[in-house]
C-alpha cells in the first residue's frame, strides 16, 4: 500500500492478484449476481488507487482496509438494490468518504493477506463454535448488509435483542479465535 | 466497558449500523467518547477475517486489463523512470567523482608489507595479464631513499624481504609494451588492479622497508620485454607519463590558443560594444535635445495661443471697433486699445504698455456714456499677456458711447471711478 501512496501501478498490480481471488467471492456473495461484482471488484481497485492517501493517514492495515472495504461498497450497492432510502442517497466522493472507506481503529494490529491465511483454519475453528443463532445474525449483518432494524424486522424480534445477539457473536468469535 | 458500547462496536465492525447511526458512533470517537480503540481494532480486525473462509475464486480475466487501462500509466511509471535515473545519474556522479578524486588527489593507497611483500592489488592484474614469461625478481638489499614518483619508502622501518614474483606475459605482448585502457565505470574489484605498483629493484636482491604505493588513474606500467632484471635507473615509465610528456604540451598549447583566441574575441566585442554604445548615446543626446527644442516651441506656441486667444477671437467678429487709448501725458500714440464688437457685445483689451501698479491696485476699465461712468472690467496685468477679454460690456447703445477710461483703483475694484486716470480714448463717432 506504501507504494501505492507513491503511485506505483505495480503495487496495485500486485494487490490486484493477491486480493482479487478474495475479494471477488466475497462481493459476489454479498450482491448475488458475478456481473456486479466484477464491476464492483473493479470500482473498489479504483478506490484503492484513488483514495491510497486515505490509508495513509490511518493505521497500516492493509488486509483489514481492503476487506473492509470491498465489503462495505458490496454492501452499500445492496443495500441500494433493495431500498429506496438508501438508492437516493446520493454516491459522491464525500458518500464515499464516509460511508464506504474503512477507518480502522487507532489501536488496531496490522494484518497481511498472508497471516490471514496462516490462521484461517483457527478462524474456522472459532466460527463453528458459535451458536446457530448467532452465526446467522453474523450473516444477516456482514454479508447480507442488514441493518440492525432490518434484521429485527426480518426476525420479527426487538432491535435490542439484534444488539445483543451481534454482540455476542462478535466477541464470542474474538474469544474463540484467542483460544484456538 | 458499558454493554451498550460493546454493542455498538459489534453492529460497527459487523457493518449492520444504518448511515445515520454510523455517523453517530463515529462522532462518537471523533469527540472523544470513552472507547476501548485496542478492543475496536481488534473486533475489526475479527470482522475483517470472516471472508478469509470463502474459496478462492478469481475474476473475470479481462477485469484486470479493464481496471488497470482506467489508471494512467504515466503517474506510476513516471516515478520509476525518475528513480532509475536519478539512480544511474548518482552512479555516474559518484564515478566521476572518484575518478577526480584519483586524478587530482594525491593520497596514495598504503600497502603495508610487514613480513612479506604483497601485491595483493597488483598481483591479480598481472595474473590476467602477464603469462608465460617470468619475471623473477629477487630483492635482499635495502630500497634506496629516493622513491619514484609511485612509491614512498621510510626507512624507519626497514623490513627485508626476498621476494619472486611471476609474472606472466602473453607472447603477443612480450615485444611490446602493455597498455591497458580503464574502463569508465570500472567496478572497485577491476579498480583494485589497476593500480600502478613500480617495484624498484636492486639487480638480485631488494629489500622493502615499508612501502607506500600511489594510486593513480592509469596504472598500466609499461613492461620491458623479455626476461630482464629491471634495475633502478631503468624503473618502468608509466604509460601515463609518456602520454602525458606529449599530450599536456599539445593540451597546454591548445589551452593557451583557445585563451587567447577567446580574450581576442571578448576584447573585439567590448570595443564593438562600446564604440555602438558612445554611437547610440550621442543619437539619444542629439535626439533628447531636438526634443527639448521642439517641446519648447510647442509650449511658446501654445502660450502664445493661449495669451492671444482674445484677439484671435475678436478677428472672428465681423463688426470690429478699435477704440485707441493713450496715456493722458501722451500725444499722438497709444499704449492701449479697445477692440469691439456691437454685435456680439464682446471686446478686447489689448496692453501695449502696461502702467506700473501695486499688488493692492487694479486698472479698471470704465465706459463713458452721458457723463456716467460703467465699469467694463478689472484688470490685473502681467507681464507678457496683452491681451484681456472684455465680457461684461454694459447694455448702452454703442452710438451713446462717449468714450473709454482707465483707472487706478483698488485690487477689488471700485464702484465709481475714483483713482488717477492712466489711459483714455474717445469712441469714434460713426
Amino acid at each position: 500500500m506504501t507504494l501505492v501512496i507513491k503511485r506505483d501501478k505495480t503495487a496495485l498490480v500486485e494487490i490486484y492478484r493477491r486480493y482479487s481471488k478474495l475479494l471477488f467471492p466475497l462481493i459476489k456473495k454479498i450482491v448475488g449476481e458475478p456481473e456486479i461484482a466484477a464491476g464492483l471488484l473493479e470500482e473498489v481497485f479504483l478506490i484503492i488507487w484513488n483514495k491510497a492517501h486515505k490509508y495513509a493517514e490511518q493505521p497500516d492495515n492493509p488486509y483489514t482496509w481492503i476487506i473492509t472495504l470491498a465489503r462495505n461498497r458490496a454492501v452499500d450497492s445492496a443495500r441500494r438494490g433493495r431500498n429506496s432510502l438508501s438508492a437516493s442517497q446520493y454516491y459522491d466522493d464525500d458518500y464515499e468518504n464516509r460511508f464506504i472507506l474503512p477507518r480502522l481503529a487507532e489501536g488496531i494490529d496490522s494484518i497481511t493477506l498472508d497471516l490471514a491465511q496462516k490462521i484461517k483454519p483457527n478462524f474456522e475453528e472459532a466460527l463453528d463454535k458459535l451458536t446457530d443463532a448467532q452465526k446467522y445474525v453474523l450473516h444477516l449483518a456482514y454479508y447480507d448488509g442488514y441493518t440492525l432494524n432490518e434484521i429485527a424486522g426480518k426476525l420479527n424480534i426487538p432491535v435490542e435483542t439484534v444488539r445483543v445477539k451481534i454482540k455476542n457473536a462478535v466477541y464470542n468469535l474474538r474469544e474463540n479465535l484467542l483460544m484456538e | 466497558m458499558a454493554e451498550t458500547l460493546k454493542e455498538m462496536m459489534s453492529a460497527y465492525v459487523a457493518g449492520c449500523l444504518d448511515n445515520a447511526n454510523l455517523v453517530q458512533f463515529l462522532d462518537y470517537i471523533d469527540n472523544g467518547g470513552e472507547i476501548n480503540k485496542d478492543e475496536l481494532g481488534e473486533l475489526q480486525n475479527v470482522a475483517a477475517l470472516i471472508p478469509i473462509i470463502l474459496e478462492d475464486e478469481a475474476p473475470p480475466a479481462s477485469l484486470q486489463n479493464k481496471i488497470f487501462q482506467q489508471i494512467p500509466d504515466n503517474e506510476a511509471p513516471q516515478k520509476i523512470i525518475t528513480k532509475t535515473k536519478k539512480a544511474h545519474l548518482r552512479e555516474i556522479l559518484e564515478s566521476k567523482k572518484k575518478e577526480v578524486e584519483k586524478e587530482s588527489s594525491p593520497e596514495d593507497i598504503e600497502i603495508e608489507v610487514p613480513e612479506e611483500v604483497s601485491f595483493k592489488s597488483a598481483s591479480k592484474r598481472e595474473k590476467k595479464e602477464v603469462k608465460e614469461e617470468d619475471l623473477t625478481i629477487e630483492s635482499g638489499t635495502a630500497v634506496p631513499e629516493t622513491p619514484a614518483s609511485d612509491f614512498e619508502v621510510e626507512p624507519e622501518s626497514k623490513v627485508t624481504v626476498k621476494t619472486t614474483v611471476k609474472e606472466e606475459l602473453p607472447e603477443e605482448d612480450t615485444n611490446k609494451p602493455h597498455v591497458e585502457e580503464e574502463p569508465i565505470f570500472a567496478p572497485k574489484a577491476e579498480k583494485k588492479k589497476k593500480e600502478k605498483v613500480t617495484v624498484p629493484r636492486d639487480e638480485e636482491s631488494e629489500s622493502f622497508s615499508h612501502v607506500t604505493v600511489k594510486k593513480t588513474v592509469r596504472t598500466t606500467m609499461i613492461v620491458p620485454p623479455g626476461d630482464k632484471v629491471i634495475e633502478d635507473n631503468e624503473r618502468p615509465v608509466p604509460v601515463e607519463e609518456c602520454e602525458e610528456g606529449n599530450g599536456s604540451f599539445f593540451n597546454t598549447l591548445s589551452a593557451k590558443i583557445v585563451t587567447a583566441v577567446s580574450i581576442l574575441v571578448a576584447v573585439i566585442l567590448l570595443i564593438l560594444y562600446f564604440s555602438t554604445k558612445s554611437n547610440l548615446t550621442e543619437k539619444v543626446t542629439t535626439l533628447q535635445k531636438e526634443k527639448t527644442v521642439l517641446q519648447s516651441e510647442v509650449n511658446s506656441k501654445n502660450d502664445f495661443i493661449a495669451s492671444n486667444l482674445p484677439l484671435i477671437e475678436s478677428f472672428n467678429q465681423k463688426d470690429l471697433i478699435v477704440v485707441p487709448l493713450a496715456g493722458t501725458a501722451d500725444q499722438g500714440s497709444y499704449d492701449a486699445r479697445v477692440l469691439l464688437s456691437p454685435s456680439s457685445r464682446m471686446g478686447v483689451l489689448q496692453f501695449l504698455r502696461i502702467p506700473k501698479i501695486s499688488d493692492k491696485e487694479s486698472l479698471q476699465l470704465w465706459l463713458i456714456s452721458k457723463g456716467q461712468s460703467y465699469s467694463v472690467g478689472v484688470f490685473h496685468p502681467k507681464e507678457g499677456q496683452k491681451f484681456y477679454p472684455l465680457n461684461k460690456i454694459p447694455h448702452i447703445p454703442f452710438e451713446e458711447i462717449e468714450m473709454f477710461r482707465m483707472t487706478k483703483e483698488p485690487a477689488s475694484g471700485s464702484e465709481f471711478p475714483s483713482g488717477s486716470t492712466v489711459y483714455f480714448g474717445a469712441f469714434p463717432v460713426k
